[in-house]
């Protein structure tokens, strides 16, 4: 059964492995036909940040695997515009385009879903 | 109601574990079915077979391998955030040539497509973050 399934990221892309750990549960929702959609919030908007590299780290680089996600159907990209403007965060510094929402959307998009994970 | 469970926090750095137990058992004694309990992130730690829970505190392993044992819970643990981690059942020990099983035989070492399985068959998906 197809379900609405919603991502809350909220982890940075690196100090731990969190992140990439949900992106691959990402990929496997949306191999196995889930409608699936993404919340950037917090920390988590960093992941979306333009020019990364993991290997200084020695960890995957979150923006590739991001990259990935159109590729699978993943096109539902929201993000929370009141984190970006604490972070300085604006479009022409993300990897992938999203929607922007406020608190209301959030809310609202949240209420859309039969799941809401992280 | 069918309800599936994911666990992400670790076992005492997080209380999500604990809290998830609490939770779990509350919706038996309700009347509702467990399909599954999907451990992830660092939750996967909760398996180990070599854990000794302080005499003062709640044995949360304890509690989990109960719920398997008495009402047939599904306990299981994504493979890859378990091998990294050293969780190994003995199928896994084997294949990697380590030397030994590490993971409780009430907890199963699962494919990520079970998690997002519980996802599509259950009436309610209930996270505990980390």
């Amino acid at each position: 059964m197809t379900k609405r399934i919603l991502f809350l990221l909220n982890q940075a892309p690196y100090g731990s492995s969190y992140a990439l750990e949900a992106l691959e549960s990402i990929l496997v929702a949306a191999v196995f036909d889930q409608r699936v959609s993404l919340l950037f919030k917090g920390a988590g908007l960093q992941q979306l940040r333009k020019g990364q590299d993991g290997a200084a780290l020695g960890q995957r680089t979150v923006e590739k695997v991001l990259g990935a996600l159109p590729g699978y159907g993943v096109e539902r990209l929201f993000a929370c515009r009141p984190s970006a403007e604490r972070l300085g965060l604006l479009d022409e510094d993300l990897c992938l385009p999203v929607v922007w929402l406020d608190c209301a959307g959030q809310r609202r998009l949240i209420n859309d879903q039969d799941i809401v994970t992280g | 109601m069918v309800i599936s469970i994911a666990v992400h926090g670790a076992p005492y750095a997080s209380g999500a574990a604990r809290t998830a137990l609490g939770f779990a058992e509350s919706a038996l004694r309700l009347g509702h079915r467990i399909h599954r309990v999907f451990f992830y992130h660092d939750a996967v730690g909760v398996a180990t077979s070599a854990a000794v829970a302080p005499q003062d505190e709640q044995d949360v392993q304890a509690g989990w391998i109960g719920l398997h044992e008495t009402q047939g819970v599904e306990l299981a643990l994504c493979i890859a955030n378990a091998l990294k981690r050293g969780l190994l059942n003995e199928e896994e020990r084997d294949r990697y040539a380590k030397p030994a099983a590490t993971v409780h035989e009430a907890f199963t070492i699962v494919g990520l497509g079970q998690l997002i399985e519980a996802m599509a068959e259950s009436d309610r998906f209930v996270t505990f973050a980390a």
